[in-house]
Order: structure tokens, then sequence, then C-alpha cells
């Protein structure tokens, strides 16, 4: 058979049905249009049988087109795969690997405690180390390479040069400490039923528990306390949110928490934000940073110990499969 | 890499010495021993080594020549498939079908054709609504089954309506936390996310009606091709859909709010064939079929 099946055919396809137009595809694959045409006129002449129908709208592969399409996308996967196996045959031959996760000492130290144990009976060919920090400094240490991976909290998932991986929504909830005057009793809650809402002008008077401005949400905090008038009575500050939340219990003042660690059983009353803030909890990795099986493996292990719902977790392997697709076409 | 020099290397593998591999493909010893010598430096790790004069892959090579044999392999059987799928047979009908449809497509109405008409060729193609327009018109396909919004027409194909069908949103109840006894509408989803048709298909319009009508503009919106992974998303969690009505599990009903939206968005299930080169005796009597065995559905 006289026809080539090189890689660049297999990029070339793939960048094309992905982007569903000539101009699209180019653009991505960093060559002009042109020569993008004259590669598929080659393509259609080698196989025998035309690939893609050049509506005007949107280009349409045909059955052979589509045929073609999956065959290219089974060449790369097998690449890939190739690849990460080289990869570690290359590094094998070199020092000891060392991936260090990034994390809170909060949720994060028990994240990396539930499964330090596993990981080195799994790789024990490679450093696992852990780097605590506020979640502003993990994110700079993320960008400087210092940490491999890191567990984030973000108010968005779109980052430029990080790659946010969602396992958790959280909800931020106003707690106000026990016996407090506009407090309720949560047991007489009814149960699947929404937290109340409460008129933050009434907090006054109430003294205030924050957090800093090194937690991830801070200034959607202070957004919120502004657009609803509240000028809060701040007597403390901590980027330590347990501690927050501890220093509510005993009735130091109130605070705006992750709804994960209210107790019900700890008196404490807890009321939804109007609006609704929804804050998120992930791992964020550099977009340049090859995903093998070891970090694969710390960010399912992650995801578990973190108790996020198991949807999330398929969540993960969608996305890391995605992530594999798009280095490929890059 | 490419085929012909993922070839060399199998051969080389094979014949162990850099001047018969040359003498099997017709080329000099140099053009082989400079493939490997390119090989090498794009893998960064050297692919054989000698051993008593013979040239022997080291573990890296081991695992480039087995996905070099898979490569090779995939190869000729895309080409076959290829080969195969381009002509189309004499008594070929193929059907363009709605990946929402094509479960029970393939799975109570063919086998039902099929034994009644054992000499006619059936391919069902699955494609979503815009694409297996696009095939009707430039005849790779003979017969579509597709659901179209109830307002759309065309004059290029005969339409047959096999039924007539809504969409409903789905949302997942733990997104919505609402007072007990309250039904949700759709100004509820405000701030969840939404899995939506991509653009180019002839629905999403249809869906971005209703949430421009109730004033909602989610930040997050997942775009995917078809109602088969809106499901799939839906189901593991990730925000809010459109769905036709039936088409999700009843024993998942539980986990869901079903949500009739307004303007309702009726479409239409249609079987078009087409209207200037008249579908011969075999056809119609598919086509028939495929009305009749659409009602016991």
């Amino acid at each position: 058979m006289e026809a080539k099946m090189d890689l660049r055919n297999e990029r070339y396809m793939s960048a094309l049905a992905m982007e569903g137009s000539m101009t699209k595809a180019a653009k991505l694959l960093g060559i002009s249009q042109p020569a993008l045409s004259r590669w598929l006129d080659r393509l259609e002449e080698e196989t025998g049988c035309r690939l893609v129908i050049r509506s005007r709208k949107r280009l349409v592969l045909t059955q052979s087109g589509q045929i073609y399409l999956e065959g290219c996308q089974k060449c790369l996967k097998e690449a890939s795969l190739m690849q990460e196996k080289l990869n570690s045959l290359r590094s094998a031959g070199n020092t000891r690997r060392r991936i260090v996760v990034g994390g809170s000492v909060a949720r994060g130290s028990k994240a990396f405690a539930s499964f330090y144990a596993d990981f080195i009976r799994t790789y024990p060919d490679i450093t696992l180390d852990v780097d605590f920090d506020v979640n502003t400094g993990l994110w700079k240490k993320l960008l400087h390479g210092e940490v491999t991976l890191a567990m984030l909290g973000a108010t968005q998932t779109e980052m430029r040069e990080v790659d946010f991986m969602k396992f958790l929504d959280e909800e931020l909830l106003l707690m106000l400490p026990p016996g407090h005057p506009l407090g309720y009793d949560y047991s007489q809650l009814p149960k699947n039923v929404a937290y109340p809402t409460l008129d933050l002008r009434k907090l006054q008077d109430t003294p205030f528990v924050v957090q800093e401005k090194e937690t991830s949400y801070s200034h959607l905090l202070y957004q919120i306390l502004q657009q609803n008038n509240l000028w809060p009575n701040v007597i403390f500050r901590s980027n330590m949110i347990p501690l927050l939340y501890d220093m509510v219990k005993t009735g130091a003042g109130a605070a705006i928490l992750p709804a994960a660690y209210f107790q019900p059983d700890d008196g404490i009353s807890v009321f939804s934000l109007t609006p609704r803030m929804i804050v998120y909890q992930g791992i964020g990795v550099r977009k340049d940073c090859v995903i093998d099986e070891p970090i694969a493996f710390v960010i399912h292990r992650i995801m578990n110990s973190w108790g996020s719902p198991y949807y999330m977790h398929r969540y993960a392997d969608y996305y890391l499969e995605q992530r594999q697709i798009r280095s490929v076409v890059e | 890499m490419n085929l012909t020099e993922l070839q060399y290397m199998l051969a080389l593998e094979e014949l162990g010495n850099i001047t018969r591999v040359a003498e099997r493909f017709y080329v000099s010893p140099s053009a082989i021993s400079q493939c490997l010598k390119k090989e090498r430096e794009e893998q960064g790790i050297p692919l054989f080594r000698y051993e008593e004069r013979h040239m022997v892959p080291t573990e890296a090579g081991r695992v480039y020549l087995d996905t070099a044999r898979k490569l090779v392999q995939i190869h000729d059987e895309t080409y076959q498939k290829i080969g195969a799928a381009s002509e189309k047979g004499a008594d070929e009908i193929r059907i363009a079908c709605s990946p929402v449809f094509e479960d029970d497509f393939e799975k109570k109405i063919l086998p039902e054709i099929r034994r009644q008409l054992p000499k006619t060729n059936l391919t069902v193609l699955p494609l979503n609504a815009v694409n297996a327009l696009e095939y009707m018109s430039n005849s790779m396909a003979e017969m579509a089954l597709l659901p179209v919004p109830s307002e759309w027409h065309t004059t290029m194909l005969e339409e047959d309506v096999l039924g007539e069908n809504h969409l409903q949103l789905i949302v997942p109840r733990a997104y919505l936390h609402l007072p007990e006894g309250k039904t949700p509408g759709v100004e509820d989803c405000e701030t969840i996310p939404f899995i939506l048709l991509s653009r180019n298909s002839l629905m999403r319009t249809y869906e971005d009606k209703v949430l421009v009508q109730h004033h909602i503009s989610s930040s997050r919106i997942y775009e995917v091709s078809n109602y088969l992974s809106c499901r799939e998303f839906l189901e593991s969690g990730r925000g809010a859909t459109f769905l036709p009505v039936g088409f999700l599990p009843e024993e998942s009903a539980g986990h869901f709010y079903r949500i009739e939206p307004t303007p309702k968005l009726a479409f239409r299930n249609l079987l078009l064939t087409s209207s200037i080169k008249k579908p011969d005796a075999v056809q119609q009597k598919v086509k028939r079929m495929i009305e009749e065995l659409w009602k016991d559905l």
C-alpha cells in the first residue's frame, strides 16, 4: 500500500473534525488554510474516496471520513500511550522522581495523609512530598513549578495557565453563634428544605470573624457584604477556616463559611446568602504538566478522600481523557 | 514517525540487520540507518542495540515496536473499511439516524425489516440532524430519521411525520434548594450550569429561546453533540439540560425535576426521503415498514 499514514495525517484529521471548519482547524494547527486544503485533497486522492463534504455552513465528514477519523484517533491514542511509557523509561535512568502536592493545613493535610501510604507502596521509585500554604501561596507555587499539583479553592474554573479540575461545589453560608437573637433551632427545620435567608443589615451590631485576603473567595465576601449594605464589625481575621468555625461555635461572632464545616449539633444557625454563593474545591495543575499514571493516581485519591459526590470522580476520568486528546492535537 | 518508517523498524526487529532491511525495501542501507537515527532522536532514547553483530530492540524499542505493530494494523483495518464503505451496494439502503432514535431503531425496527427483506442491505449512519441533511443532499443516504423543530421545513426532502414530542428541562434535584412543595420553574435555574446542544444543531436555537425568555445567561455551558451526551452529562451531575419527553429512564426520575418550559419546545419525528429522486420499490417498502413499526414503539 502506497499511502502513508504518518501522524501528521492523524493530527490534521482530528483537528478538522474537532473544529468543524477549515479556517479554524488551520489556525489550531498553525498552518495556512490553503495548505490544509491541499493536504485534504491529497489525502482524498490517496484513500480514493471523499472524506469530507465541504459545505458552506459547516464541514461534514462522509461515512468514509468518519471511519478514517476513528482510525486516526486510535492511532493518536496508541502514540500517546507509547510516549507515556517511553517517558517513564527515560526518567528511570535519571535521578529519583519527586511529586509535590500542595494543600491547605486543614483539609489538604487530611487528604494527603489518606493516600500517602498507598502511593509509596504503589510507586516505590517516586518521592511524594507535601507543601502546606494558604491558597494564594499555592497558586504562586504551582505557577513556579514548586508544587506538581495543588488542592485549591477557586471562584471560577477557567484559568489561563492552570487546569482546574473541580471536584466539589460548596455553598458559603452565614453562620450565627448559638444563642444569637436572630438564630433559630436547626433541629426544628423540616428536612430537605432550603436554608433560610436573612437581611444582612440586621447584623450591624453582630461581631464578625472573617477570612483574610489569602482565602480564595475573600473578595466575594466583601462584595456581598457591601451589596447588602453591611459594614461588619470585624473583631478577628484568620485564614484557618476550622478556627473561624470554632470561634462561631464558642460565641465569638458570626462568620461566612463553606457549608461543609457546619455540624447541626453545634447549635449554630445557618443562612443562605442572596444571591447564593457557590465556591469550588478542586485540583490545579499547570497546563503544560504531563499527567501520567502516578499523578493521575494522586488526583483520583484526593477526590476520593475529600468526600466529593460520586459523579465528580467520573469527571476526573473524563477530564484526564479530554486533556490527553487535547495535548495530542496540539 | 510514519508508516514507512514504522515498517522499516518492524523489519529491523525481524531481520536484525540494516543491510537486509534495505534489500527488502529496495532502498539504500543509509536510508535505513538515517531513519533509525531520526527515530532515536525523536524518541530521545535508543531503540536498538548491538548484540553479537545483530541489532536487537532495547526495552524502549520493544515499547516502540509494539505500538508500531498496532499502528500498522489500525491503518490496514481503516483502509479496508473505507474501501467497503465508499462503494454503495446495489441493494443497499443507507439510513441516517439521529442518535436519539438509534437504540430503538436498531433493536426494534431493523431486525423486523431484515427478517422481511433479507436481500436488502441496510446501513444505519448515526448522525445529528444537520449532518444527516447534508448526507441527504449529497446522495450519501437514502433516508433520514430525525427529530426537527416543528416550524422547520424543507422543500428538498419529502417529510413524513412519524410522531410529535417536545422537550423538557431536566434539573438535578441536588442543584436546586427549594422549599418543600414548591414546583420549580425555569427561572429558578439561574445559577446552575447548562448542558446544551452544540451551536450548529437545529434544536440549539430552540433551547436558547427558552433561556433568553427567562433571562438566564448561565456562565457555565457544556456543549455536546446530541441528546445521548446530554443525558450522560446530566446523569453525571454536570448541570441541567433539555431532553425529549420519555428520554430519561424512569428509575432515575427521582433525582431530577422535570420542568415544562415556555414557550413549548415542540418537535416532530420525521422520516425524510428525497423529493427529487423518487424512491424505488424496495425503498418504498422499507419506508412503509418503518412507519408501521414506529407506531408500536
